[in-house]
């Protein structure tokens, strides 16, 4: 059996669970806010933003290993990774925003954390731009390769931007802890779970396809 | 009101683009194989 079907038939009911626990659940915050069930929005903005991290982690790795061992499989997993991270970091940017419109009352303020993410954003978009307009194969791997351990950068300066510049966007984890509920914590834990397996579902299928394409 | 159209935008934003580029993934599956 393909190891994609093995990880979709582990995640499609574990998709259920988070959906229903999502939004059936008591509302995230609480206190002081008039419709708190509008905060639910952040069991569909954390997991994107993470996994789209993870993405191009994965793809930096593969991409160092393609330059060094010039390995095929290195750079399809490289090109897998960025193509699950390239739709999750725009949901990332449109969640983000229509949680901005409930939280600080704008669905755009050109914050560091909005900025820095939209930067995100768009290198996946260029990794996509530079593979297609490369025709010769070995150099068009070879250049999205190097491109991706630049874009790399885009990562840490998204995650610490809210450290670093004075900025709207809350700092959930930090070292004293998590501020945020237990049980709101714990279905966050399970949504990232879910996107995690979702992510290596569709990476194994990415893989299994580009392989058989000869890409 | 509109919050929670927003809040149901996001919803099936996010689940829709897992199942868009799940089904894109098979289709191409498809395509390759045959």
């Amino acid at each position: 059996m393909k190891l994609w079907k093995v990880f979709g038939v582990a995640t499609l009911p574990l998709c259920l669970v988070s959906m229903y626990l999502s939004l059936s659940s008591p509302p995230p915050i609480e206190a002081g806010i008039a419709s708190p069930d509008v905060y639910r929005v952040l069991y569909v903005h954390v997991p994107p933003a993470w996994i789209s991290y993870l993405s191009m982690g994965v793809a930096l790795v593969s991409s160092i290993i393609y330059l060094a061992r010039r390995t095929v499989k290195a750079d399809i997993i490289a090109l897998s990774s960025m193509r699950i991270g390239l739709p999750l970091s725009w949901v990332t940017i449109v969640t983000g925003s229509l949680w901005a419109n409930i939280a600080w009352g704008e669905y755009w303020s050109w914050d560091p954390r909005e900025t820095t993410t939209l930067v995100l954003a768009l290198a996946f978009i260029g990794y996509f731009i530079i593979r297609w307009s490369i025709p010769e194969l070995n150099r068009r791997r070879r250049v999205s390769a190097m491109y991706v351990i630049a874009s790399f950068i885009t990562v840490p300066l998204s995650y610490y931007s809210a450290i670093l510049w004075r900025t709207l966007h809350p700092i959930v984890i930090t070292h004293t802890g998590i501020a945020l509920a237990h049980h709101t914590v714990l279905i966050l834990i399970i949504n990232i779970i879910t996107a995690l397996l979702i992510f290596l579902t569709l990476l194994s299928l990415s893989y299994d396809v580009e392989l058989a394409g000869g890409r | 009101m509109r919050m929670y159209v927003e809040l149901l935008i996001s919803y099936i934003l996010y689940w829709g683009a897992l199942t868009a580029l799940a089904i894109f993934l098979l289709l191409k599956r498809r395509r390759v194989k045959s």
